[in-house]
């Protein structure tokens, strides 16, 4: 019996398979996509409670901070606000020829563009020789570190800012201290960084309250003595520079907030609810006010039907465009920590790609002066929920630069008018329905 | 001797290669019906019914294993042992409104073997898969509730419950067979939903248990040379499921839970069939099957199962001219079934259609091992009230194997 017949038959079953295997899927059209429906139901929610309010740092580490801020201006929400510089001197020669003659010496302190407030206006610097040796509390120089200083003043400048324009500000000092000095060093009265030390602990350079601006300076501002070389044809003019020290030199920032609404903030765990300051939160750099924001009802998320989870969520927070006052810079970016019930730090703020989560502007109407930033708070928001004690997480806003500025911003709170209100944007899934 | 072990050998390598091909493959089905409750219910069987119209209630095992009714082992003839491999080849047009799209898979169909206890009474085992699932349904689109946005998900399944039958069947009197069967119902049915946002994707795998048990019973009786009825019956039962569910998203930990999933509940399953030989050429088989659903009360999603009847016709032909041609020991099969389909959606039922034709070519002269090929054109569904229509080509493939136990081959 000849067997071709089932040989022919299993080829073109094989054949056949792979004929309709090879033709091209017409899966442009999807079908059934009408038809059936997703298991999952997803909801966007920004009714959830968000409180804000503002509390203060009790101080804040300056130390390394890269820019000196020496000025004051007086706000009309944040009062009197005031950087003094404690300068240490870090001298590196000893050794000057007999025969130079001192002629004059002066800080000369370079812009670094930064400044704050009003600059038409005189400024006036004063300087004073510290009496106490410069050197940290514990690890650090706080805002509130203050030493002791000579309440006579060895130098002083009365002058019109022009911080873009110029380079720098040359603070002349007295002759007599600069001689002194001069003689110090050239007649081998101070011959190491130690005896220099002890002699001269530092500088502070200090404001006057009615200054109406801060004023940034770069940290290779520095000390310049002047003096003359006699030679036999022609006299040279010589300078030594002594600089600052890079690690015992810091920003001293401080506020007068008597008759502002912070005047009663003496603890960092008071705080002072946006509810009580027409609708509103602060930030303040340098003195240390940041924005405490709460969600405390967040934990009711579960109380919808169905397991579920956050897909995204984002804080939306807006700048109160209400000063009168021009150059009160803000910056595009916020800083967060997460804080407990007394607002102390427990840590960074990070987001889901493992990068430290910041306020970002996301929106700025120049028209209507209106900016608004927005925090990713979905990580946050997964370990309130999971984490023990979780219930006590709140998060501090508070300015970028908080050791080297004093920006200010004044944001919205709750209650404001639909597109500036304070809240919080969830997005959540529910995946398995209880039925 | 040779020839025996030759056949063992392929036999197991068979039956070692369809059980892990069951078991493993996935996409059983290309038809977006199959997502509801544990998918496509799998009308192919052993042998050589497929090619009738699925019809063959009143056919005995005598050539071939008949897994329609557990009493027609009884009718293995003494020394035989019969073996079916099955296989199965989809292509399946989908449209829906003004757009269409082509699916194919190919699987496995059957894996099973039977043979005589005594004179009076013999047994089969059959592994086939019991329902197949597998679709593919891309760009959902649902609303954020609470905002204007959307988003959009894709779903796949895949998988399906497989039945282990064990049937047997004996002679009560020579033209009186009965049979009882017990099924082991199990397998994993596998869903991916994936749901796609701006910022974020979540994901929902769900591996769907099931097993259970179910019993069934037959008879087959012979009026005459030329005329048989039969009838079946298969209890309801309700199978265990659960679900091991994992839930991630680009963000937090993935979620994994297990939970006890509601019973699922086959229905009563009847059925009655005819067999005539008319001449000695042609043979017809009728049949007529009724499945219960309304009973088990069960819907899904957007559907809800309703009682089910099947109506399988079909006519073998045999040339019966001079032995000694091939083509005069080749079988004939035409067939055609309907099906009322178990599902109703938007208040219409999901019916099934299809043509059948079919050979089976003998693959010697010794004894009945045949090659059964069945192809068959059928429409499910229909293109109104929001439902689908597929039309689909399939072919199968039936290695129905007859190794004679204890007799030696005289010529090798």
């Amino acid at each position: 019996m000849k067997k071709y017949p089932v040989v022919v038959a299993l080829l073109s079953f094989f054949l056949f398979i792979l004929l309709i295997a090879c033709s091209k899927d017409d899966a442009s059209f999807p079908v059934g996509e009408s038809w059936v429906s997703s298991d999952t139901k997803v909801y966007f929610i920004d009714t959830v409670t968000v409180e804000s309010s503002t509390f203060k740092f009790d101080s804040i580490s300056v130390s390394g901070a890269d820019r000196y801020l020496i000025g004051a201006y007086t706000d009309s929400v944040f009062g009197l606000t005031k950087s003094k510089l404690f300068a240490q001197l870090s001298n590196t020669i000893y050794s000057i020829d007999d025969d130079a003659q001192f002629d004059s010496i002066a800080l000369i302190l370079n812009y670094d563009n930064y400044y704050y407030s009003d600059t038409t206006k005189l400024q006036t610097f004063t300087v004073h020789e510290v009496l106490q040796n410069i050197k940290p509390e514990e690890e650090s120089f706080y805002n509130t570190s203050s030493y002791r200083s000579d309440p006579a003043s060895i130098g002083s400048i009365t002058f019109k800012p022009k911080p873009i324009r110029e380079d720098s500000i040359h603070l002349l000092l007295n002759n007599d201290f600069g001689k002194t000095l001069f003689n110090n060093l050239q007649n081998d009265v101070i011959n190491n960084s130690d005896e220099f030390l002890s002699a001269y602990k530092g500088l502070l350079i200090d404001p006057e309250d009615n200054n109406t601006v801060v004023l940034g300076f770069t940290t290779n501002s520095f000390l310049r003595i002047y003096y003359t070389l006699e030679n036999e044809t022609e006299d040279d003019e010589e300078t030594l520079d002594i600089s600052f020290s890079a690690t015992n030199t810091f920003n001293n920032i401080s506020s007068e907030k008597t008759g502002t609404y912070f005047e009663n903030l003496a603890e960092q765990q008071d705080l002072l609810s946006s509810k009580k300051t027409n609708n509103s939160s602060f930030i303040q750099a340098g003195t240390g006010l940041a924005t405490r924001i709460s969600i405390p009802f967040i934990e009711r998320i579960n109380d919808i039907n169905g397991h579920g989870t956050i897909l995204d969520a984002n804080l939306k927070i807006s700048l109160k465009g209400n000063s009168d006052m021009y150059n009160l810079f803000t910056r595009d970016s916020l800083q967060l920590y997460i804080i407990d019930q007394k607002n102390q730090v427990l840590g960074q703020l990070y987001d889901y790609s493992g990068a430290n989560a910041e306020g970002l502007l996301t929106q700025k109407n120049e028209e209507f002066k209106t900016i608004n930033y927005t925090i990713p708070v979905q990580l946050f928001l997964d370990q309130k929920l999971s984490q023990f004690n979780g219930e006590n997480w709140h998060l501090a806003l508070y300015s970028s630069n908080y050791n080297t500025s004093i920006d200010r911003y004044i944001l919205n709170g709750e209650a404001a008018k639909e597109d500036l209100r304070l809240k919080l944007e969830l997005t959540y899934a529910v995946y398995d329905e209880d039925e | 001797m040779m020839k025996m072990n030759k056949l063992t050998a392929i036999t197991v390598i068979l039956v070692l290669f369809s059980i892990t091909v069951i078991a493993q493959t996935n996409t059983q089905s290309n038809s977006p019906y199959s997502s509801y409750g544990l998918g496509l219910t799998n009308n192919l069987s052993t042998g050589k019914t497929n090619a009738l119209g699925n019809a063959g209630i009143a056919m005995p095992s005598a050539t071939a294993i008949n897994n329609l009714n557990p009493a027609s082992m009884a009718g293995i003839p003494l020394k035989n042992f019969m073996y079916d491999f099955g296989f199965k080849a989809q292509s399946a047009s989908l449209s829906e409104g003004a757009g269409s799209e082509t699916k194919f898979n190919a699987t496995f169909s059957n894996l099973a073997f039977a043979f005589p206890l005594s004179p009076k009474s013999g047994l089969g085992v059959t592994l086939m898969p019991y329902t197949n699932v597998g679709y593919t349904i891309d760009g959902i689109i649902s609303d954020i509730e609470g905002s204007q946005d959307t988003f959009l998900t894709n779903i796949e399944g895949s998988g399906g419950l497989n039945t282990l039958d064990l049937n047997y069947g004996y002679s009560i009197l020579p033209n009186f067979r009965v049979g009882v069967k017990g099924s082991y119902l199990f397998g994993k049915i596998e869903q991916t939903e994936t749901n796609i946002f701006v910022n974020n994707q979540l994901t929902i795998h769900d591996y769907n248990r099931y097993n259970g048990l179910q019993l069934g019973g037959g008879l087959q009786y012979d009026f005459s040379e030329k005329f048989s009825l039969g009838s079946i019956v298969n209890l309801p039962t309700s199978l265990n499921g659960n679900k091991h569910s994992i839930v991630y998203q680009l963000y937090d930990d993935e979620i994994v839970t297990d939970e006890d999933l509601a019973d699922f509940k086959l229905p009563l399953e009847l059925g009655f069939g005819f067999k005539g030989k008319i001449t000695d050429n042609y043979t017809f088989y009728v049949d007529y099957r009724k499945n219960f659903w309304d009973a088990t009360n069960q819907s899904d999603k957007l559907g809800t199962y309703t009682d089910q009847d099947i109506y399988g016709l079909g006519v073998e032909f045999l040339p019966n001219g001079n032995p000694l041609s091939y083509w005069n020991a080749v079988q004939y099969r035409a067939g055609f079934n309907y099906d009322t389909g178990n599902l109703t959606i938007n208040n219409e039922k999901v019916n099934n259609y299809a043509l059948s034709v079919g050979m089976g070519l003998p693959l010697n002269n010794r004894n009945n091992s045949t090659l059964n090929l069945m192809y068959s054109y059928g429409q499910k569904g229909q293109v109104n009230n929001g439902l689908i229509k597929e039309n689909y080509h399939l072919i199968t493939l039936n290695l129905s194997l007859n190794g004679l136990w204890f007799i030696k081959s005289k010529f090798n």
